[in-house]
């Protein structure tokens, strides 16, 4: 008994030697790659899209171990990248952001250089649009390269509730004279002119952003940017102020701060606000809300009194996929692999016809798709722009500016005085460029 | 302790205690040093990026920053908020749990329950609970004729921290009620029928036995809240983020958003060696001052 026992145990454990083997064996040959986006909703058709595609990819490449580390919140996402990097264990396929603000990672060796893999490669890349590699070109820096390629560009546009309108009898408003014209009426019927989700304090940023392109198109945001101009120069206190005075006059409604951007998008399919300021990126989901009929996409108003900035957007290139791994580096290879397939030509193609030809993307497609309303909309007015640049604080290499100025606008909407606000703003930035001088 | 031990067994003793000395210093003493290391550098989080040394700069710059006196006037108020809200509650709540009441069991574990619910959750509960178009306090508030008062206190710049502290008592005062409950405990039931058979009411039979037996907890409990308050996070991060504006940033905050969003590490450093140092001295104080008042 005790030696058919023996030999029983014997025999498992061999087997389990010989199987544990087989799979430590079969573990190295897999080469991990993480990647990390922002795309982890399902219930999102463009984040599901790329759900799917991640599985595809796995099914298809069984010697790289592809791991979706993919989280939706934006500082979440940050956060788990900029650990991975001070931890010396950078996440291998990333969005990065790009601009001056994350100089510092290009600078640093963080982000790998493509130029040279998308020369030795000509149909990579041939069909995207050239003016959204912009971002991630930092020659203007001293360093030479491509550090990215781009995801669907984006633009700020607003989206309104045609149905409100006309039972009020307004023609829908496009400047902000006429917003401000028609707003009393608005509000009296009980409508929040235009929905302002501050709980997201990227909303103030963008808001702000937008409305300086439509003031002084970018100019501004060059001035500020060389230090030219100051944050509590009369130009930007006023734009600031314009907004306060907004708010007081009810134009963005009340309990701001209670909710977020996919609160303004409630409050417009709820029939409470007769118009949003949004973006594109909202196309797809706007497209899938029960009064989709009455809503229109126009662009982000603009000032009669300068109409020379009429056509001057927020907007551009969103973020790049970009990568970490070196030249040399053993899962450079498969990182370089795993990188092409989430933005090729096929990948874009592929969500252009799952969406619809819905949105905007980054390279130019053979075919075209008819596409929805909106987007056709959002188009009409995004193809005549005529400047076009991303949030300000992008353009800094302050990486706090971009939080500072969001927060401090917001506090708009809890009672804060313009002066204050960007006197508070101004404080950082020297402090910045005094302990940086 | 090692004086009467042969020297077999003092190097027995030795080896027995390293693992732990050394599991110790890995998770605990190396972080510390490092982090007061990293203190007096500037850098970014990008481990290729060189370190530049800049001494006391970023102390003096934790000290100047005005979001350090915002954060140092929300602790002090989280210490009062502890003193004054959550121990009376607690030793309430203790008291109730203590007493011969037959559904002890159900409020023990009712008391708890918040203890053991992630924060987010609260966070979201609470978040829910103040919401100010259609939230269950605003239609209460409306239905009885104060609904001109904005009850959207996180969001307020005025009321965010004080709506912090009221959720963070009603997170911690269950946990706290165990540590009262113990106390209440390890009270004789002797000492306190002699004083009921003397003739002492109730309330003098808790302010002259109850109270002074249960300065053991008492010391636990401020110990607890004021270390509590200075490195306090999770609640401020998962309710506020900080704002509005700047409003309930706290230490805990300033540090991981210069560490993690400013990418500004040697700051976001010295705030964390200002967090050791300033746990440290008041854990070190309290001490001193409940062993002075033991003394007397």
């Amino acid at each position: 008994m005790k030696r058919a026992f023996a030999i029983i145990l014997s025999a498992a454990m061999a087997v389990g030697a010989v199987a544990g083997f087989t799979v430590t064996a079969q573990a190295e040959e897999k080469v991990t790659v993480r990647i990390l986006t922002r795309y982890s909703n399902p219930d999102n058709a463009r984040e599901k899209y790329f759900m799917d595609k991640v599985a595809q990819f796995q099914e298809e490449n069984p010697d790289i171990d592809l791991q979706d580390v993919s989280i939706s919140d934006e500082e979440s996402h940050d956060t788990l990248f900029k650990t991975s990097v001070a931890a010396s264990d950078p996440i291998e396929v990333f969005n990065f952001l790009g601009y001056a603000a994350n100089l510092d990672y290009v600078q640093n060796g963080v982000i790998t250089d493509i130029s040279g893999e998308l020369e030795a490669d000509p149909e990579w890349g041939a069909s995207y649009i050239d003016a959204l590699f912009a971002p991630v070109d930092y020659s203007a820096f001293g360093v030479d390269g491509i550090y990215g390629m781009p995801t669907p560009p984006y633009g700020v546009c607003c989206f309104y509730n045609a149905k409100i309108f006309e039972e009020l009898g307004i023609e829908m408003p496009e400047s902000w004279e006429a917003i401000e014209a028609a707003a009393p009426a608005i509000i009296e019927a009980g409508y929040i002119p235009m929905a302002f989700g501050a709980k997201d304090n990227y909303r103030a940023g963008h808001f702000l952003t937008a409305l300086s392109m439509k003031m002084y198109g970018s100019d501004l945001n060059n001035a500020l940017i060389s230090g030219e101009k100051k944050w509590n120069d009369p130009e930007m206190l006023g734009l600031v102020q314009q907004m306060q005075d907004w708010y007081e006059a009810g134009l963005f409604g009340d309990n701001n701060l209670a909710y977020d951007a996919n609160g303004e998008l409630a409050k417009l399919e709820g029939e409470e606000a007769a118009i949003i300021f949004s973006g594109s990126w909202n196309i797809g989901t706007i497209n899938g809300a029960s009064n989709i009929s009455d809503i229109v996409c126009k662009g982000f108003p603009y000032f009669e009194s300068k109409p020379e900035f009429k056509d001057a957007w927020m907007g551009g290139p969103d973020d790049f996929m970009s990568m970490s791994s070196q030249p040399g580096d053993p899962d450079y290879d498969a990182t370089l692999r795993v990188l092409k397939f989430f933005t090729s030509d096929d990948y874009y193609l592929g969500l252009y016809e799952a969406l619809g030809g819905a949105g905007t993307y980054p390279i130019n497609f053979e075919k075209t798709i008819e596409a929805d309303a909106l987007t056709t909309e959002f188009n009409d007015y995004y193809s005549v722009a005529t400047d076009m640049i991303g949030e300000i604080e992008q353009f800094s290499p302050m990486t706090s500016l971009m939080d500072l100025v969001r927060t401090e606008v917001t506090t708009i909407f809890s009672g804060d005085s313009a002066e204050d606000i960007v006197n508070r703003i101004q404080d950082e930035v020297d402090y910045y460029n005094d302990s940086n001088a | 302790m090692f004086g009467v031990m042969s020297k077999r067994k003092k190097f027995e003793a030795l080896l027995v205690s390293l693992p732990a000395f050394l599991l110790y210093s890995f998770v605990f003493i190396y972080p510390m040093i490092t982090v007061f290391r990293l203190a007096f550098f500037k850098w970014n989080g990008i481990p290729s990026s060189p370190m530049q040394y800049v001494g006391f700069r970023n102390f003096i710059a934790v000290f100047n920053d005005r979001k350090f006196m915002i954060a140092l006037r929300n602790v002090g108020i989280f210490i009062l908020s502890g003193v004054f809200l959550i121990m009376p509650v607690a030793l309430f709540l203790a008291t109730v749990i203590q007493s011969k009441i037959r559904v002890k069991r159900f409020f023990r574990t009712s008391y708890f329950m918040p203890q053991v619910i992630s924060r987010t959750a609260i966070a979201l509960m609470w978040y829910f609970l103040l919401y100010p178009e259609g939230g269950p306090l605003a239609t209460l508030f409306q239905s009885i004729g104060l609904g001109h008062i904005d009850v959207n206190f996180l969001g307020s710049q005025k009321y965010a921290i004080y709506a912090i502290t009221v959720i963070n008592a009603w997170t911690y005062a269950g946990f706290n009620m165990l540590i009262f409950s113990a106390g209440l405990t390890s009270i004789p039931n002797e000492i306190l029928e002699a004083a009921e058979v003397d003739g002492a009411s109730g309330f003098k039979r808790f302010r002259y036995i109850t109270v002074p037996m249960l300065k053991s907890s008492f010391q636990i409990f401020i110990l607890n809240a004021v270390v509590g308050s200075i490195t306090t996070f999770e609640m401020v991060y998962v309710t506020t983020g900080g704002g509005p504006g700047s409003a309930s940033e706290v230490f805990g905050t300033l540090l991981y958003k210069n560490a993690f969003t400013y990418n500004n590490y040697g700051y976001s450093n010295a705030m964390g060696a200002f967090l050791i140092v300033a746990s440290f001295v008041a854990s070190i104080l309290l001490r001193k001052m409940f062993a002075y008042s033991d003394r007397k």
